[in-house]
């Protein structure tokens, strides 16, 4: 580090040690680690400013994507240090070839293909344009023709590392409000381990529901507050959906479709158990049926006692299916016990 | 009769690199030239990511702070990563650099390839020329000299009471650098009359609140002079009102650059365009300004040069406006106009019709439907594409309507900050100080003519804004607090909550907490 900055990098990282009234959050950076793209989360702090926003009508409370959730409404913190001390393995098993990747090679470059290549299309219209004596005549101007339209080459080759994807499927309908906080922590301190634990290994994929369903990104999916009428089915057909590559409703730019065959698949799903009753009960079991041979496991966490549906979980024999219920305490505490029960 | 070119210099370490050199003053002759830009002395330096990260931090701020550290790391994993790249760091700017021997320094990445760089060269003289000519930008100038003694004194400070001392007071200040009036033009004056003769502190509205409590507040020394270099480092916090604007005009020099490159040099100048429009995509929103501030420009430069504006052109029938052309050729003209008074804003609301944002909304659902194609070719079969293709462009055009995000542009460059005063007298009121929102801004909304009626739609306006325009927020409380211990007097903030019902917000600097206003009793 040159002299102007001195040792400001110091002070940093002494600042995120500080306990303070700064505000904390995380940023995914990229690194490279043996030539090998990860993902690296940096802690960010930030002074108190007089601000636009509100954050006191409980809203399951803000927090950046991959971590160091913020509770509002005098909730606690759940940081990242939580996470210290938890067994280093979740049990995610990598049992599968893992996932196919696409490579693009830029230098193989011919007339058919997947992708257009800009650069080479232009390169061919004006050597063309050059021969013919177009350019000549009419100077420099964009006229791409069929034979001009040049494409990358792709090739498919399966990726030796392992790979998993894990499904966090929350129930958000008005019935969580009482039980929002744990149900919230809970889904963090996994997110945040899976990071931490597997980093790159593992594809989170968040999906809310109340009586509908849909996949959104991590930021969406922790912003998310309690509202509407609570349906088991719909979650568990966007699950069945992904797993398919049949259509579903997503927030993300494009549906996605997870080979359940080359990846070991987890889900998991957090409610309060109470949906609508038997015939949305009887859709979502059915759905379950599908979904089953094609995951590794499915954990059901039910917060409170007071629904069937984990009774109706416990019915079904299988032995990809974890069921657990918790009481509503929300200390890190019993988010732990919660979670070791899951993958125990 | 060309203009004087002003002294530019492209160096790599502390030598000249000749052959940049040349190119930058050809690109500067044209900019200056066939454009009507001005500017003064430019020294580019071709430097490394991590020279690079290291001015992004100091940009950012200046003072060899925690804050400064955390840029620089952030900039630097982001810099060396594989995701990400920076063409240029344009230093804070001189304004004696027009008529004196200062330089404004631009940072180059010495890794680009050719066509970038020549690129990036033009853009940077649209950001120079907008600096040097816009209204806002003109105003807070930087002296990179003294810049460097700040770094100085900062350190000096820290040896002399101690490094966690010095950064309790900075941190202060960063809370206080958003207390500054953004929006002069944008509130409601009062008139006269307002004010009685009765004195008062302050004896009138004060909306520079850090400026007004750092003069009121006694402190040590020290603690005075570590605020001021906060505040003045900060300054430039109100050019966040031009960045669009910035953006796209910078941008548009590119363009023109390279259209003008295409005579001596069609592949460079087909690089140079494919470079443009990989950056001012309307996909991403984060290159919103780039996208949005450029599309724009043109579209100016293609009415004023054909003549299609006015109550003429208007009146016109809708199939004769289509192939009007008056060949007017005011376009750049209006464009350097446009780019000397504006704020982003003003370049919003005058420009951005109907016509623009239906096209920039078309033009963004075409991109994202290449995007969506060439994500999905290869997961899914031709017939699975074309199945699920629709129903995921319908939603993203969804949420793209153009009255909605014309509307949420405005909403948003007219609301970077809240706009926040101390009303006169406020300096005594109770046994603090009272801080209040100024939500004025929202009778540019008001139709109504009638008094009363005018009235009752400010309060339908104030309370469909009001999830927008609320303060209760955490980090708010945060913020009062931490005032309130520095003046060691309770501190109360009018705002509205986010159904618009009145409220303050209250500490005494040891607690925050709100309650519902009976009534508005601030004067």
């Amino acid at each position: 580090m040159t002299s102007e900055i001195g040792d400001a990098g110091e002070k940093y990282r002494d600042k995120i040690r500080d306990e303070d009234d700064l505000d904390v959050s995380w940023q995914d950076l990229y690194d490279i680690v043996n030539g090998k793209p990860v993902y690296r989360s940096v802690p960010v702090k930030s002074n108190p400013n007089i601000t636009f926003g509100s954050d006191t009508y409980g809203n399951g409370g803000s927090g950046s994507g991959n971590g160091g959730g913020r509770g509002d409404s005098g909730w606690t913190v759940l940081d990242r240090s939580d996470i210290l001390g938890v067994e280093k393995n979740w049990g995610i098993k990598f049992t599968k070839r893992g996932k196919k990747e696409k490579v693009t090679l830029e230098f193989l470059v011919g007339k058919r293909g997947y992708q257009e290549n800009q650069d080479e299309t232009l390169k061919a219209m004006l050597e063309r344009q050059i021969a013919t004596g177009e350019y000549d005549k009419k100077g420099f101007h964009i006229d791409v023709q069929e034979d001009d339209v040049r494409y990358n080459t792709v090739e498919e080759k399966a990726n030796p590392e392992e790979s998993a994807h894990f499904i966090i499927v929350r129930d958000v309908s008005g019935s969580m409000s009482t039980t929002e906080e744990l149900s919230y922590k809970a889904a963090l301190y996994i997110a945040i381990g899976l990071q931490e634990m597997y980093k790159d290994k593992v594809t989170r994929v968040y999906v809310r529901h109340e009586d509908s369903a849909e996949e959104v990104s991590e930021e969406d999916f922790f912003k998310t507050g309690p509202g509407g009428g609570t349906a088991f089915g719909p979650a568990y057909r966007t699950v069945l959906a992904m797993l398919e590559g049949t259509e579903y409703t997503t927030k993300l730019n494009y549906p996605r479709k997870i080979d359940h065959e080359a990846e070991d698949v987890y889900v998991l799903h957090i409610s309060d158990g109470g949906n609508w009753g038997e015939q949305d009960t009887s859709e979502a079991v059915d759905a379950l049926g599908k979904i089953l041979p094609k995951v590794t496991r499915f954990m059901y966490m039910q917060i409170g006692n007071e629904s069937n549906f984990a009774n109706t979980m416990r019915g079904i024999t299988n032995e990809k299916l974890k069921v657990i219920t918790t009481d509503n305490e929300p200390s890190i505490e019993n988010v732990k016990k919660a979670v070791t029960a899951l993958f125990n | 009769m060309e203009k004087e070119l002003p002294d530019i210099i492209v160096k790599d370490g502390s030598l000249e690199d000749e052959r940049y050199t040349k190119i930058a003053r050809d690109i500067a002759g044209f900019a200056l030239n066939k454009l009507n830009l001005s500017f003064g002395n430019v020294e580019f330096r071709l430097v490394d990511n991590d020279t690079m990260a290291e001015q992004m931090a100091l940009y950012s701020d200046p003072l060899p702070t925690w804050y400064t550290g955390q840029e620089y790391v952030m900039s630097r994993r982001s810099l060396l990563g594989v995701h990400s790249s920076l063409y240029e760091m344009v230093g804070h700017t001189q304004y004696k650099a027009l008529n004196d021997k200062v330089y404004t320094v631009v940072y180059l990445n010495k890794n680009d390839e050719e066509h970038e760089i020549r690129g990036v060269i033009a853009h940077v003289y649209g950001h120079l020329h907008a600096n040097a000519n816009n209204f806002i930008c003109k105003q807070y100038s930087q002296d990179l000299g003294q810049h460097a003694a700040y770094r100085r004194r900062y350190r000096a400070l820290e040896e002399l009471v101690g490094r966690k001392e010095v950064e309790r007071v900075f941190d202060l200040g960063q809370t206080l650098s958003s207390l500054v009036d953004l929006y002069p033009d944008f509130r409601v004056k009062k008139e006269d009359k307002y004010y009685s003769k009765d004195e008062k502190l302050p004896d009138k509205d004060e909306y520079d609140v850090f400026g007004f409590l750092m003069k009121t507040t006694p402190m040590r020394e020290w603690e005075r002079e570590t605020l001021e270099m906060v505040r003045d480092i900060y300054a430039p916090i109100r050019e966040v009102r031009v960045h669009i604007m910035h953006e796209g005009f910078a941008t548009f020099v590119q363009e023109k650059y390279a259209l003008e490159a295409a005579k001596t040099d069609p592949v460079m100048s087909m690089k140079m365009e494919k470079l443009i429009y990989d950056i001012a995509t309307p996909l991403s929103e984060g290159q919103l300004p780039y996208a949005m501030g450029f599309r724009l420009f043109k579209d100016i430069e293609n009415r004023w040069n054909k003549g299609k504006h006015g109550i003429e052109f208007e009146l016109l029938p809708e199939e004769e406006k289509k192939n009007f052309d008056s060949h007017e050729n005011k376009g750049l003209e209006k464009i350097l106009e446009v780019m000397k008074f504006g704020t982003d804003w003003d370049f919003l609301f005058s420009f951005a019709d109907e016509t623009f944002i239906n096209s920039y909304v078309k033009e963004a659902v075409e991109e994202a439907e290449g995007y969506m194609r060439r994500e999905m070719a290869g997961e899914y079969t031709p017939d699975q594409i074309e199945g699920i293709l629709p129903s995921q462009l319908e939603m993203y055009r969804e949420s793209m309507d153009p009255d909605e995000l014309r509307f949420e542009l405005l909403h948003q460059t007219e609301s970077y900050m809240p706009t926040l005063y101390i009303p006169r007298g406020g300096a005594n009121y109770k046994d603090g100080v009272l801080i209040k929102e100024d939500l004025s801004v929202l009778e540019r909304y008001v139709t109504e003519t009638d008094r009363e009626k005018r009235k009752e739609e400010l309060e339908e306006i104030k309370s469909g804004f009001a999830p927008f325009l609320t303060l209760n927020n955490e980090t708010t409380y945060k913020a009062v607090n931490r005032i309130s211990k520095w003046i060691n007097k309770p501190v109360y903030l009018k705002t509205i909550d986010e159904d618009g019902s009145d409220i303050t917000i209250f500490s005494n600097g040891e607690d925050v907490d709100f309650e519902y206003d009976d009534d508005d009793d601030s004067h």
